[in-house]
C-alpha cells in the first residue's frame, strides 16, 4: 500500500515539482522579459514619436500627402505618433517571440524562421500599399484639376474612380505579395474589373447609344465652349 | 558661373570675321513664317535709319523651325538692302541666321543672343518677338537710345493695348513685381526689350539655363533679374502691340503654369530684396505718347464665371488648403451670386495670390497642382474685371488696374509676415 501510494501519488508529483522547479526560471524569464519588453516599447514610442515632432516630421508628411494616407490608413491624427506606434508595435512582436523562447524553444525556433523568412513581404506590402496610397491621391487630383479646367461635368466622380482603382490595384498586388487568395484575388480582380469595362462599354455603345451620345456630344460642346471664353490674351 | 554653349562653327567663323559691334537686335523665331519677314526689315530699317554711325547686327536665333520661318529671313534680308535712306548708313547690317541648342523654348533662343552679344562686345542689344504685327523702325531707336546716350541698363516696353490683352499680366505679374520690387514697370512681360552690353554678359553668367527660364519664363526673369539686383531700369513707349492670333491649342493653365510659377520661383530667389521694399516708384517713361485705336477683343463672361463656380465647388477641398478661411468664405458666396452682381473685391484678389505665393513657398501642396488650380479662380477675376469695364467704360480700365495694384502694395506686410525662410 505504501508502495502503491510512493509510486502512483508521491513520485509523480515529485517529478512535477522538479519539472515545475526546472521550469521555473523560464518562466521567471518570460515574465522579465515581457516587463522589460513592453517598457522598452513605451518608451521607443515616447521618444520616436517626440523626436520626430521636435524636426517637423508631421509638416513633412503633411507636405507629401501622407498625412491623409496615415490618417485614413492607421487612424492617428499625428504621423509622429503614428511612426511611434509602428516601432512600439514591432517592439512588442520582437517581445512576444522572445518570450516564447522562454517558454518553449522549439516551437518559437521554427515560429521565429518562418516569422524571419514572411517579414521582407510584409514589408513590400507596406511600401505597396502605402506608395498606391500617396500615388492614387496625386493622381486622382492631377485628373481633378485637369477635369475642372477643362469644364468637364462630374470632375470629382472621374478623379474618385482614378484614386479608388489605383488603391485596389496595390491592395491586390500587396495581398498577392503576402500570399493570401494569390489566384483567387487575382482572378476576381480580373473579372471583376474586365466586367465593369465590358458592361460599360456594351452598355455606352448599345444600350445607352443615346444617352452616351449625349454625353460624348456635351463633353465636345462644353470643350468648344471652354476655348470661348473670347479672343483674351492673357500675356 | 554657367556652362557656355557651343556655337555653331558658322556663326563662330562669322562673329570671328566681324569682330566687334556697337548694337545687337535679336529676334527669336518658331514658325514664324507668316510675320517674321515684316519684323526683320522693321529692325533693318530701324538701324539704318537711327543708328547709321554704329556698327549694327541682326541675329535670328531659331528654334528648328519646319515651316521655312529662316528661308523667309534670308529672303527678308535682300529686300531690307534695298531700303530707301536718305542717309545712308556707314556700316553694313551683319545679319545672321542661326538654330540654338538646349532645351527647346524662348530662353534657349536668348541665351545665344546672350552670347553672341558678349562675344561681339555690344553697347546695347535689343529682342522682339517675331510674330509682331505692329512693330515699325522706331522700336528699334526707342529700345537701343535710353541704353546708348542714357546709361540704362534694361528698357521695358509700354504699349497701349485694349483692357482684355494680356490679363495675366494685369491681375497677377504687374501688380506682383510693382509691389515686390518697387518699381512700376507696366509690361514685365512684354516681350520687346532693350538691353545693356554688361547686363547680357551678367544674365549670360547665371546658371539658369536648365531651368523653366530656358522655356518660356525668360521675360519675367530678365525684368526681375534687373530689378532685384539693382540695374537701372526704364520704360519705352511702343505704341499698340498687335501679333499674330494667339495659337487655339494654348492651355490657360499651362500658361499660368510657366508664368506665375516663374514670378513664384523668382520671389524665392529674391526675398531678401523684396522684403525690404515697402513702396513703389514710376519708371522713366521714353518716347512720345500717343493713343492708338486697339482691336476689339470678344469675351464670353458666362463661361468664365461658371468655370469659376465649378472651380470653387470641384477643387473646395484643394483651396481649404491654400486660402485663408475669410477669403475661401467669400469665394464660396461669390460662386453662389447671380451673374450680374459677379464681383471679386481688390482686397479679396491680393489675398489670394499672396495665399497661392504661400503655399508655393511653403509647398503646401504640389507645385503644379496648385498652379493649375489657380485657373478657376483667374478666370473669375477676369470676369469680374471685364463686367466692370462694361459698367464703368473702357477709359477707366486702366484706373481700375492702378487700385488693384494699390491694394497689392497696402497688403504686402501680410506676405512678409507669413512668409517663412
Amino acid at each position: 500500500m505504501n508502495e502503491l501510494w510512493q509510486k502512483a501519488i508521491v513520485e509523480p508529483l515529485g517529478r512535477l515539482q522538479q519539472q515545475v522547479l526546472d521550469y521555473l526560471p523560464n518562466l521567471f524569464l518570460a515574465v522579465f522579459v515581457l516587463v522589460v519588453g513592453l517598457v522598452a516599447a513605451w518608451l521607443v514610442k515616447e521618444i520616436v514619436s517626440r523626436l520626430l515632432r521636435a524636426v517637423r516630421f508631421d509638416r513633412l508628411c503633411e507636405r507629401m500627402g501622407l498625412a491623409t494616407v496615415i490618417e485614413r490608413v492607421g487612424l492617428y491624427r499625428s504621423s509622429s505618433l503614428f511612426a511611434g506606434r509602428l516601432m512600439q508595435g514591432f517592439i512588442l512582436l520582437l517581445t512576444l517571440v522572445l518570450v516564447l523562447e522562454a517558454l518553449a524553444p522549439e516551437v518559437s525556433e521554427q515560429l521565429l524562421t518562418r516569422f524571419m523568412l514572411y517579414l521582407p513581404q510584409i514589408g513590400v506590402a507596406a511600401i505597396v500599399v502605402v506608395g498606391g496610397a500617396l500615388v492614387g491621391k496625386f493622381l486622382g487630383r492631377t485628373v481633378l484639376i485637369a477635369a475642372v479646367n477643362a469644364a468637364i461635368p462630374g470632375a470629382r466622380p472621374l478623379a474618385g474612380i482614378v484614386q479608388l482603382f489605383v488603391w485596389i490595384l496595390s491592395w491586390v498586388v500587396a495581398l498577392e505579395q503576402l500570399g493570401i487568395g494569390r489566384t483567387t484575388l487575382v482572378v476576381t480582380f480580373g473579372i471583376l474589373f474586365g466586367g465593369i469595362v465590358a458592361a460599360l462599354a456594351i452598355a455606352f455603345g448599345m444600350a445607352a447609344k443615346d444617352w452616351a451620345h449625349g454625353i460624348l456630344d456635351s463633353v465636345a460642346r462644353r470643350r468648344e465652349e471652354e476655348k470661348d471664353i473670347g479672343d483674351i490674351r492673357h500675356v | 558661373m554657367a556652362e557656355v554653349n557651343q556655337l555653331q562653327p558658322e556663326v563662330a567663323g562669322r562673329l570671328a570675321a566681324i569682330k566687334r559691334a556697337d548694337v545687337l537686335v535679336g529676334i527669336p523665331s518658331y514658325n514664324n513664317a507668316r510675320t517674321i519677314a515684316h519684323v526683320v526689315r522693321a529692325v533693318s530699317a530701324g538701324l539704318a535709319k537711327y543708328f547709321p554711325d554704329v556698327q549694327g547686327v541682326v541675329l535670328n536665333s531659331d528654334g528648328g523651325s519646319t515651316d521655312g520661318t529662316t528661308d523667309v529671313v534670308a529672303g527678308a534680308q535682300a529686300e531690307s538692302d534695298r531700303l530707301l535712306l536718305v542717309r545712308h548708313p556707314l556700316y553694313p547690317i551683319h545679319r545672321i541666321t542661326t538654330p540654338y541648342h538646349g532645351i527647346p523654348g524662348k530662353g534657349s533662343a536668348f541665351r545665344l543672343i546672350f552670347q553672341v552679344a558678349a562675344e561681339l562686345d555690344v553697347k546695347a542689344c535689343a529682342v522682339v518677338d517675331a510674330d509682331l504685327r505692329s512693330i515699325t523702325p522706331e522700336w528699334v531707336e526707342l529700345l537701343l537710345r535710353p541704353i546708348l546716350e542714357e546709361g540704362y541698363d534694361y528698357v521695358a516696353p509700354y504699349y497701349r493695348r485694349h483692357p482684355y490683352d494680356g490679363t495675366i499680366t494685369n491681375s497677377i505679374v504687374y501688380p506682383l513685381t510693382r509691389t515686390l520690387y518697387g518699381q512700376r514697370v507696366r509690361q514685365p512681360i512684354g516681350g520687346d526689350f532693350g538691353f545693356s552690353g554688361r547686363l547680357a554678359r551678367h544674365y549670360l553668367g547665371k546658371d539658369v539655363w536648365h531651368t523653366d527660364v530656358a522655356r518660356y519664363g525668360i521675360d519675367i526673369w530678365m525684368t526681375t533679374t534687373a530689378l532685384a539686383e539693382n540695374f537701372k531700369v526704364c520704360q519705352a513707349f511702343l505704341g499698340a502691340k498687335l501679333h499674330d492670333p494667339k495659337d487655339p491649342g494654348s492651355d490657360l493653365s499651362s500658361m499660368l503654369l510657366q508664368v506665375v510659377g516663374s514670378v513664384l520661383r523668382l520671389m524665392e530667389d529674391y526675398a531678401r530684396v523684396w522684403k525690404n521694399i515697402h513702396s513703389s516708384v514710376p519708371t522713366p517713361l521714353y518716347g512720345f505718347q500717343f493713343d492708338v485705336a486697339t482691336e476689339p477683343i470678344a469675351v464670353n463672361v458666362d463661361r468664365m464665371v461658371t468655370a469659376f463656380r465649378q472651380g470653387c465647388r470641384d477643387l473646395a477641398d484643394i483651396y481649404a488648403q491654400v486660402l485663408f478661411s475669410d477669403v475661401l468664405q467669400l469665394m464660396a458666396y461669390l460662386a453662389q451670386r447671380p451673374r450680374d452682381d459677379f464681383e471679386i473685391p481688390d482686397g479679396t484678389w491680393v489675398r489670394t495670390i499672396y495665399d497661392f505665393a504661400l503655399a508655393y513657398h511653403h509647398r503646401v501642396i504640389d507645385r503644379e497642382h496648385l498652379l493649375r488650380s489657380l485657373t478657376p479662380l483667374y478666370l473669375g477675376w477676369v470676369a469680374s474685371f471685364v463686367l466692370g469695364v462694361q459698367r464703368q467704360g473702357t477709359e477707366h480700365a486702366e484706373g481700375r488696374i492702378e487700385k488693384l495694384c494699390a491694394a497689392f502694395e497696402q497688403d504686402k506686410a501680410y506676405l512678409v509676415e507669413n512668409w517663412k525662410d
